[in-house]
């Protein structure tokens, strides 16, 4: 059994309803890596990562999370072996302060004194949160509740951080600052798996990409060796 | 001046009711959109398990105390496994109309097996009597009330805010399925907010047999509209807004009918209609901030 693999997806295939979206994806993650997955609208990119935190159960496939089988498993369950996740859209819960959506976040820390030495770290990282700590989240700006959402998602310190489309809808300035954020993350040992339009923004900070066509894997590899070969830099990533 | 006053107190027993019944009426409402109608026999099933200890059975007032909370939380789960949780995500018309089943069958069983007949709820003489003050009357009884409301309202206000379930609830109301990739076990604090929520009404059956000194298998049908537009007017899913509005429109409703005409005292139930249709007009998310999506 390969258990050094965080996480190892094997000819997965889900949908909604009747409709298949994703088929026989293979796909991996290698612990301390920062892995993208890019394609346009509508391919399928958060239909994976919905799967991996549980939100949609595989049709066929396997979904193993340190050598552990995870299908099937509820959205808690997950999030219990390691796994944070920060939605498209941010969704933070508006009706509450910036604390309370934090301690949402650390739900699963087993005591105070553990959620305040995360929260710490978290406020080190995003400094404008403590700011606005007792205010309420849907009085953020755009950027604060990216910044919230990512804060919410690493309060447990997880071993993989699934991130879908985190620069949507950001300024350039925040995106940055944000895409800055999550490289100091790595570096401090997350492994991290991002789904981003941006393709820019995503190959610069990747070990590993994969692209997505119609709801398939087409290509993969290290950004470097993906942007030298011309015919996929051209159409995926709109590079010149 | 004296005659306001006099109906002011003698209103607290009515408005502790109301905001027992509304506080426990907005937790489930907020939580998963649940109109439940049946919360009424929530509490008359409390305050029949009560009856049934003390009266029937003769055991003393304390043991009486603890079998209608008991009571109204098995009866509380039992309606969420049966009615409830198979309807798990549907809309809140369905969710309403499977509450209006529930409530019409408990009340008819027990309407069956124990006739509607008024029933002595058998109250210690400690709570009987009365205090003065200076030209006022205050019963003991109102004092009591008065004083398990505040101090419960208080302790279930400090739940909701300040723990981390009471946090995890708040978010549930939001957006169940993000709470739920945070590691929370959705359907679990579910089931802790139905037993909360029963537990409240378990108290407000334990109040109206001490203010009223009887029950009846018809007591449900009584509050559970008056508890329904206090969860609105304080706001949704809103604890402290809905014991807010309990007090107000329990203590508005008793003023109204004193300030009425004898002839017209027949008018009460408009008080709560005339604040709903003013409320859904010109506030219709209600005084206080709502907890709902």
């Amino acid at each position: 059994m390969n258990d050094s693999r965080l996480l190892e997806m094997s000819r997965l295939t889900t949908g909604y309803g009747k409709k298949t979206v994703v088929r026989e994806i293979d796909l991996h993650i290698e612990e301390g890596d920062i892995v993208t997955l890019l394609g346009s609208n509508g391919v399928g990119k958060s239909t994976i990562l919905r799967t991996i935190i549980g939100q949609l159960k595989p049709w066929e496939g396997q979904l193993l999370f340190k050598g552990r089988d995870m299908s099937g498993l509820p959205p808690y369950r997950i999030a219990s072996l390691g796994v944070g996740y920060c939605p498209e859209g941010r969704l933070i819960f508006g009706n509450l302060t910036v604390m309370d959506n934090l301690v949402v976040g650390g739900y699963l820390l087993k005591s105070k004194d553990e959620f305040r030495r995360n929260l710490q770290w978290v406020y080190t990282l995003f400094p404008r949160l403590q700011e606005r700590s007792r205010q309420l989240a849907e009085t953020l700006s755009g950027g604060e509740q990216q910044m919230l959402a990512i804060a919410r998602a690493l309060i447990t310190r997880p071993r993989l951080l699934l991130l879908d489309e985190p620069s949507l809808g950001l300024a350039p300035i925040i995106v940055e600052m944000i895409t800055d954020t999550l490289v100091q993350i790595n570096k401090a040992g997350f492994s991290i798996f991002l789904v981003e339009q941006n393709a820019r923004l995503a190959m610069e900070i990747s070990n590993y990409a994969f692209v997505m066509e119609n709801g398939a894997i087409v290509h993969q590899g290290r950004p470097k060796d993906l942007l030298e070969d011309r015919s996929i830099a051209d159409i995926y990533l709109g590079f010149d | 001046m004296n005659y306001f006053l006099q109906q002011l107190i003698n209103s607290l027993g009515w408005g502790s009711l109301n905001a027992m019944m509304a506080a426990g009426y907005t937790m489930t409402f907020g939580l998963i959109g649940l109109v439940n109608f049946a919360h009424g026999e929530v509490m008359m099933v409390g305050a029949m398990a009560a009856f049934m200890v003390t009266v029937v059975w003769e055991l003393p007032f304390w043991a009486g105390c603890l079998s209608a909370i008991a009571g109204s939380i098995v009866i509380g789960l039992i309606i969420e496994r049966i009615a409830f949780k198979p309807l798990r995500g549907a809309g809140m018309i369905t969710l309403f109309i499977t509450s209006l089943a529930a409530s019409f069958g408990i009340r008819t069983l027990f309407i069956m097996l124990l006739t509607d007949k008024l029933k002595k709820f058998p109250v210690p003489k400690f709570f009987s009597g009365a205090i003065m003050l200076g030209e006022l009357i205050v019963f003991k009884k109102t004092i009591v009330i008065l004083l398990l409301t505040v101090v419960i309202g208080g302790l279930l206000l400090y739940f909701v805010k300040y723990t981390k379930t009471g946090v995890a609830m708040r978010a549930m109301s939001y957006d169940p399925d993000t709470t739920n990739t945070m590691g929370v076990n959705t359907e679990r604090v579910i089931i802790i907010t139905f037993i909360l929520s029963s537990f409240l009404a378990g108290v407000a059956a334990l109040i109206w047999g001490i203010k009223f000194g009887s029950v009846q298998c018809s007591m449900g049908i009584v509050l559970v509209v008056n508890a329904f537009i206090c969860a609105v007017l304080g706001g949704v899913g809103n604890v402290m807004g809905a014991m807010v509005a309990g007090y107000l429109v329990g203590v508005g409703e008793t003023l109204f009918v004193a300030f009425l005409p004898d002839t017209l005292v027949g008018l009460r139930p408009l008080f709560v209609w005339i604040v709903f249709f003013g409320l859904l007009i010109f506030r219709p998310s209600g005084l206080f901030r709502p907890n709902i999506r």
